[in-house]
């Protein structure tokens, strides 16, 4: 269970690093995928409960040194982001790389939109359509990235042979024990 | 979701709501821990993009040599036409001094009744010109019949070159004037002793001429021929060159023998120029001759002269 923290600390620590280069390099601001949305997806699909949540709010936080505004707002959008995420996926039972897009749409769009809504309100900034177009853009960038990233790293798994199959029915099983 | 994780959450978004109004030293400091932490990463991906973005700038440099070469293929290009252009005069200069031997050597043991020669004349200075002509120079007067041809004496009035050989020489009229193996020119009048020449840049001076290309597997004859016309200028123009034939510039013009007399053509020049319009007949050519030195000294004029193989009695 360790390994699984160390692996989600390692791509929260790699979101906030890559995610300057990638807002700097590139070439359309409206394709630009936002990076610490692909690391709350593998927090709140490798971790559950309050440890999903803790390390999306340290996320958060990152994200809020590193955007220079006042701290807070992306703590608290992290966190009901991943909040919605646990809902979504304990209603769902489906658990194909397909059915994931959706539920990390929502989630990034909801840590967008309560970030950027929580900050315009308290600022008394008007929210725009700009800015909304620009986070759905942002985040459907971000969930093409994220699925496609986990479709080919599918296919790698089932060319190289690295996939268990887990369709085989329990009865086999016991067949399996019990055969020479 | 349980609860638990529920009030995890609450807690969690307290905290995102305390940090807000939090103290700016404390947030200070919290962003400084942060970014102290995030640092190393940031610094191994400053380094990446570097790397990646002078790949990318090597690929836009090949991109540059790629048109730094066009542009030195272009200006190789211009400087071959230029290294021609110096080889077509360098060898006109070397035609222009090689020995008069060579023009007959090949011919003297041919059946031919009528043998090309070449006589070596003097071009008479204007001053000794117009002594002669004066009849100053000549012992004997007019009542002894020792008076040149009037013909001579009337062009000679109109400034023209005036050689030391005439009719004694066995010269005769449209003889060419030849300087090394290129014609200059051609005998106009014909006197007792003397005769006055037309050169080619002379505005009445016509010849028979043709087109022959220089290439690197020789020389390459399509059938151009025309006349070759003076224009009282430095250039002279090729005229009745048919708008099928191909014509270049640096092409060189050769003499064209009607009466097949000449042992082989006899170079008059370069062209400089040449158009052909969509409504033209034939194209404007227009030739540079083979420029003759300052001082003009002697020159060969080619006769026509008996075979005398073909007379001997046997």
């Amino acid at each position: 269970m360790m390994w699984r923290h160390l692996v989600v600390g390692c791509f929260v620590y790699g979101a906030l690093v890559v995610q300057p280069s990638v807002s700097v390099n590139s070439g359309n601001p409206l394709l630009c995928p936002w990076i610490p949305g692909i690391a709350l997806i593998v927090c709140g699909l490798w971790l559950d409960g309050s440890s999903s949540l803790i390390w999306s709010a340290v996320l958060g936080l990152g994200v809020d040194c590193l955007s220079g505004e006042r701290l807070g707002f992306h703590v608290v959008g992290a966190t009901i982001a991943s909040v919605c995420m646990q809902l979504i996926r304990g209603r769902s039972s489906a658990r194909g790389v397909l059915s994931i897009g959706p539920v990390a749409f929502i989630a990034i769009t909801v840590w967008r939109v309560v970030s950027t809504v929580l900050r315009d309100v308290v600022e008394h900034a008007a929210v725009t359509s700009q800015d909304l177009a620009r986070i759905l853009s942002e985040c459907s960038a971000t969930t093409v990235l994220f699925v496609g990233t986990i479709l080919t790293l599918r296919i790698l798994a089932n060319e190289l042979g690295l996939v268990r199959d887990s369709t085989a029915p329990l009865s086999n099983r016991w067949s399996m024990l019990t055969e020479s | 979701m349980t609860i638990r994780a529920f009030y995890t959450a609450c807690l969690l978004v307290l905290i995102g709501v305390g940090l807000y109004f939090a103290p700016a030293g404390v947030a200070d400091r919290i962003r400084g821990t942060m970014n102290d932490m995030m640092r190393p990463g940031l610094h191994v991906m400053k380094i990446a993009r570097e790397t990646v973005e002078q790949r990318f700038t090597g690929s836009s440099d090949a991109s540059n040599n790629t048109n730094a070469v066009d542009r030195l293929s272009e200006e190789l290009e211009t400087e071959r036409e230029l290294n021609r252009a110096l080889q077509i005069r360098m060898a006109e200069l070397i035609e222009r001094d090689r020995p008069e031997n060579d023009v007959v050597a090949s011919i003297s043991k041919t059946h031919r009744l009528f043998l090309p020669s070449l006589v070596e004349v003097v071009v008479l200075g204007n001053t000794l010109a117009d002594e002669w002509c004066s009849g100053k120079l000549i012992d004997f007067g007019a009542k002894d019949g020792l008076r040149e041809n009037e013909l001579v004496l009337a062009s000679r009035k109109s400034k023209k070159t005036l050689i030391d050989a005439g009719h004694d020489a066995e010269i005769s009229t449209e003889d060419s004037l030849l300087l090394g193996r290129c014609v200059i020119g051609k005998v106009e009048h014909v006197g007792r002793w003397t005769s006055t020449v037309q050169l080619v840049t002379d505005a009445n001076y016509r010849g028979r001429a043709q087109l022959i290309r220089r290439t690197s597997d020789g020389f390459v004859f399509d059938g151009a021929r025309g006349i070759l016309r003076g224009q009282g200028e430095s250039l002279c123009k090729l005229e009745g060159i048919p708008p099928d034939s191909s014509v270049h510039v640096n092409d060189s013009v050769f003499t064209a023998d009607r009466a097949g007399i000449e042992p082989t053509p006899l170079y008059y020049g370069h062209v400089v120029h040449a158009t052909l319009g969509p409504e033209d007949r034939e194209w404007t050519v227009y030739v540079k001759p083979v420029s003759l030195p300052t001082r003009l000294a002697t020159v060969n004029v080619l006769r026509m002269a008996a075979n005398p193989d073909r007379l001997a009695v046997k």
